[in-house]
């Protein structure tokens, strides 16, 4: 049994590259991915996911609720659900909003896919019998 | 002796003696005259007596012989004129009388007895007695010759007198005249000597003082002019000695006036204070003719005089003296401050008013007095003039009253010149106020326009950004899925028929090397693209304490190894003139290196194109680094002598986009990023010099602390 990451952005080519980035993973059951393409889809989807989501990766700039409102409202929600802020405009001011809002971490786009790989990989809670209190489980 | 003399008592003297002689002449002549006259009267007195006496002589011979007649004939008339005869020598005899007193006497006496004879023989002739008769007129016959003797003996002998008279009369005359002839002559040789005497005596000296008018006229002072003596010339030649000394003084005085109103008009020209003072104190110590001047200037800071220059003044003094700067209260500067006049110490060894070492040193150099003058302006204390003297005793009025002079002059001088420094330092900052006041116009509206195309660049970017990331990525995961579906056919592929095999393995191939084309080109436009970007990266770098010639020696070696990596035949003389004194500096490093490797890849660029062009064989591509620290900022030059940048290009080198280069040679972003981390990032400029075909220069300067904080353009691009 894998685990659900959430992936909100608006561009619609974003499910299809993640999908084949994570084909083996997915393959192996490893992780479930999710699309919404926008922040309100986001929040709508939020208790129906299955199985276990581990993790939100946003966009920031979209239209409606950005992602940065999107991080607010999960913050709220679902505080120890960790979300990964990702945008192309990796400057000092949105680090920062986005730190100040609570978001797990910050990636700049193109999105390094290894990179996220090793950081989702510290986001899987430990093997069954492990420390970790898996909510929901 | 003859100048002891008054001129007109030697002429008077002259004449008198002249006029003597001719009078003493004249009046032995007169008298010589007179005497002669005398003579020659006397000697006509003679010859009358001696015709007296001739008369006498007759007159008796007609008296013998009327008496012999008459006692002859006894004739009546005989006896009248017996009577006749007798009655006229009566009167001659009576004449001689006179002269002959004692002569007529005894004629008188032999004519009584001769009458009384020739009386009686008359009577006896009448009485016819001839015997009687004859012998008596015998005996009277006797009488009438000593009558007829003496008479004669009168005439001989007045004949002789008058003979000899006349005689010496002759001789006295010519002794005379030729006495006169000599006394003449003397008298004429003697006024001509003294004449020429005199003349001399007056001439020489009037020749010397000509020469010495001559010579004063002719503007030589220094000219001899004759002793004065007591005579008229010897007062000319005191008149003339004055006329010299007031001609000194006037020179003197001209001089002096000369020299202050040259130093007035070096007052007026606002020369550098330098050239004044000079000025100042090497006339002062001319005309003053003392042996050394200086001027000594108030540090209102420290209320000290400091010595500023000197002239005539040992090089071992003014170095001792600038050592050792005067209290404002101290010795005779302070004095002559405190009064506001000068103030002189006529000799140095009695002077308790000098400060003692000074006064040591100075006497140990010979100086023996000294004057000081205040250098005043209204109540400002600007300094002090003094002349040194190697003579003791007191400055003489005139030299007082011209030091003052000198001295209002130089305050003068000084007060026009702080005046002029303050002025033209208000100039200064006016104008560079002016300047920055412009440059900060300028680099605002090139700001501007670089931030608004920096803002359109960002805009552009992140909008090719999106679908450039796609494009890699697919293009990465094609390429990867390629290689599964090439070990996926590879496990089928037993199955499959060897050519049929072999055709899918190339096309694969070559989908997998367009793909690679695509990764690549993808990566080519995610670089571009990633510069352009970063122009909204806004204060990404921190600011760290950097030292920029290692920062720039880095860059260089840098540059220069990526330039012959890119080409190995890629050759330049690289020359680094670094400032060893340059104090670190705060700038955010991997950007001013980031321009640092922009201008020298471009300026290794352009020597390169140069050579290329040229085909010089002889050409040597040389790039030059110079750094400097001004102070408030630092100073980076880089100088290339490569192509040149032409005037039209000059105006769009910092323009994003802009390139020379052929296509994917440049991005166009180099100088427009640098500008923008000189500029907006650092607060710095940079300007580029160049001349076509000889160098280009660019200078970059950053300052130590930015007037503006870091512009953060950009930053807030919409998305």
């Amino acid at each position: 049994m894998g685990f659900s990451i959430l992936i909100v952005d608006d561009e619609p080519d974003v499910a299809e590259l993640f999908r084949q980035r994570f084909r083996r993973e997915v393959r192996a059951g490893q992780y479930v991915l999710h699309f919404a393409a926008s922040g309100e889809e986001g929040l709508r989807r939020l208790g129906e996911i299955e199985p276990e989501l581990i993790v939100i990766l946003s966009d920031i700039n979209m239209p409606g609720m950005d992602g940065l409102e999107l991080l607010a409202e999960i913050r709220r929600r679902r505080p120890e659900l960790p979300v990964l802020m990702v945008t192309a405009y990796a400057d000092d001011d949105r680090r920062r909003r986005a730190a100040e809002s609570g978001a797990a971490a910050f990636l700049a786009k193109p999105i390094d896919f290894d990179e996220l790989k090793r950081r989702l990989a510290e986001l899987v809670p430990a093997a069954p019998g492990g420390t970790g209190e898996v909510p929901g489980r | 002796m003859m100048a002891r003399l008054t001129i007109r008592a030697r002429l008077i003297l002259l004449s008198s003696l002249l006029l003597l002689v001719l009078v003493a002449t004249n009046l032995y002549l007169t008298r010589r005259l007179a005497e002669n006259s005398a003579g020659l009267v006397e000697a006509a007195k003679l010859l009358d007596v001696i015709g007296e006496a001739n008369d006498a002589q007759y007159q008796f011979g007609e008296l013998r012989y009327w008496l012999t007649a008459l006692s002859v004939s006894q004739m009546a008339e005989a006896g009248q004129h017996a009577a006749t005869a007798r009655e006229a020598l009566e009167r001659s005899l009576d004449r001689l009388t006179r002269p002959q007193p004692q002569a007529v006497a005894a004629i008188r006496d032999e004519l009584a007895q001769y009458e009384d004879l020739a009386g009686q023989a008359v009577e006896e002739y009448t009485a016819d007695q001839r015997d009687m008769g004859n012998k008596l007129l015998a005996e009277a016959s006797r009488h009438s010759v000593a009558v007829d003797t003496r008479l004669d003996a009168i005439v001989k002998k007045l004949t002789e007198d008058s003979q000899a008279a006349r005689t010496r009369l002759v001789a006295r005359a010519a002794a005379a005249a030729r006495l006169s002839r000599i006394v003449v002559a003397a008298a004429v040789l003697f006024g001509a000597l003294l004449t020429f005497l005199v003349l001399r005596s007056i001439a020489r000296p009037l020749r010397r003082l000509v020469i010495a008018m001559n010579g004063l006229n002719a503007g030589n002072l220094a000219v001899a002019i004759p002793p004065a003596g007591p005579d008229e010339i010897g007062a000319m030649a005191r008149t003339l000695a004055a006329f010299r000394a007031t001609l000194e003084e006037l020179r003197h005085s001209i001089a002096q006036f000369e020299a202050l109103s040259a130093v007035g008009r070096a007052v007026g020209a606002a020369l550098d204070l330098g050239t004044v003072q000079s000025l100042v104190v090497a006339r002062a110590v001319e005309l003053s003719r003392a042996g050394a001047g200086m001027i000594w200037e108030y540090d209102e800071a420290t209320r000290e005089f400091r010595f500023g220059i000197s002239h005539g003044a040992e090089p071992a003094l003014t170095e001792s003296l600038k050592a050792h700067p005067i209290g404002r209260e101290q010795g005779v500067i302070g004095r002559s401050i405190e009064t506001g006049a000068p103030v002189q110490v006529p000799d140095f060894a009695a002077s308790r008013l000098m400060l003692p070492e000074l006064a040591d040193r100075l006497a140990g150099l010979g100086y023996r007095s000294l004057l000081a003058a205040p250098l005043l302006h209204e109540d400002e204390i600007l300094g002090g003039l003094v002349i040194l003297r190697r003579t003791a005793g007191d400055f003489s009025k005139e030299t007082v009253g011209l030091v003052e002079a000198f001295a209002t002059q130089s305050a003068l001088a000084v007060r026009n010149a702080k005046l002029f420094d303050e002025q033209r330092r208000r100039e200064q900052e006016l104008r560079a106020a002016n300047d920055r006041l412009r440059a900060a116009q300028a680099s605002l509206v090139q700001a501007e326009k670089m931030a608004s195309l920096g803002q359109l660049t960002a805009g552009i970017a992140h909008e090719i950004k999106n679908p450039l990331n796609f494009i890699n990525n697919f293009a990465e995961l094609s390429s990867e899925l390629l290689d599964e579906l090439k070990a996926a056919i590879g496990s089928l592929g037993k199955t499959q028929p060897a050519a049929a095999r072999a055709e899918t393995d190339e096309v694969i191939a070559t989908l997998t090397g367009n793909l690679e084309k695509i990764v690549e080109h993808g990566r080519r436009a995610d670089g571009i693209v990633k510069s352009m970007l970063l122009h909204s990266r806004g204060g990404v770098g921190e600011r760290q304490t950097t030292d920029l010639n290692a920062l720039a020696d880095e860059a260089l070696g840098l540059a220069y190894h990526g330039a012959r990596a890119r080409d190995p035949g890629f050759n330049i003389a690289l020359e680094r003139d670094f400032d060893p004194a340059l104090a670190p500096i705060d700038v955010v490093p991997q950007d001013v290196t980031r321009v640092f490797l922009n201008l020298f890849g471009n300026g290794f660029y352009a020597t390169d194109k140069r050579r290329r062009e040229s085909g010089d064989r002889s050409f040597q591509p040389a790039l030059k680094v110079t750094t400097r620290d001004l102070g408030d900022e630092v100073e980076i030059k880089i100088r290339d002598n490569g192509t040149g940048i032409p005037p039209e290009v000059r105006a769009k080198l910092f323009t994003p986009f802009f390139t020379t280069k052929p296509t994917g040679e440049g991005t166009g972003l180099g100088l427009s990023i640098s500008y923008d981390i000189v500029v907006q990032e650092h607060g710095g400029t940079i300007t580029v010099d160049s001349r076509e075909g000889e160098f280009t220069e660019f200078v970059v300067r950053l300052p130590r602390h930015p007037q503006r904080a870091p512009a953060t353009v950009a930053s807030g691009v919409p998305a």
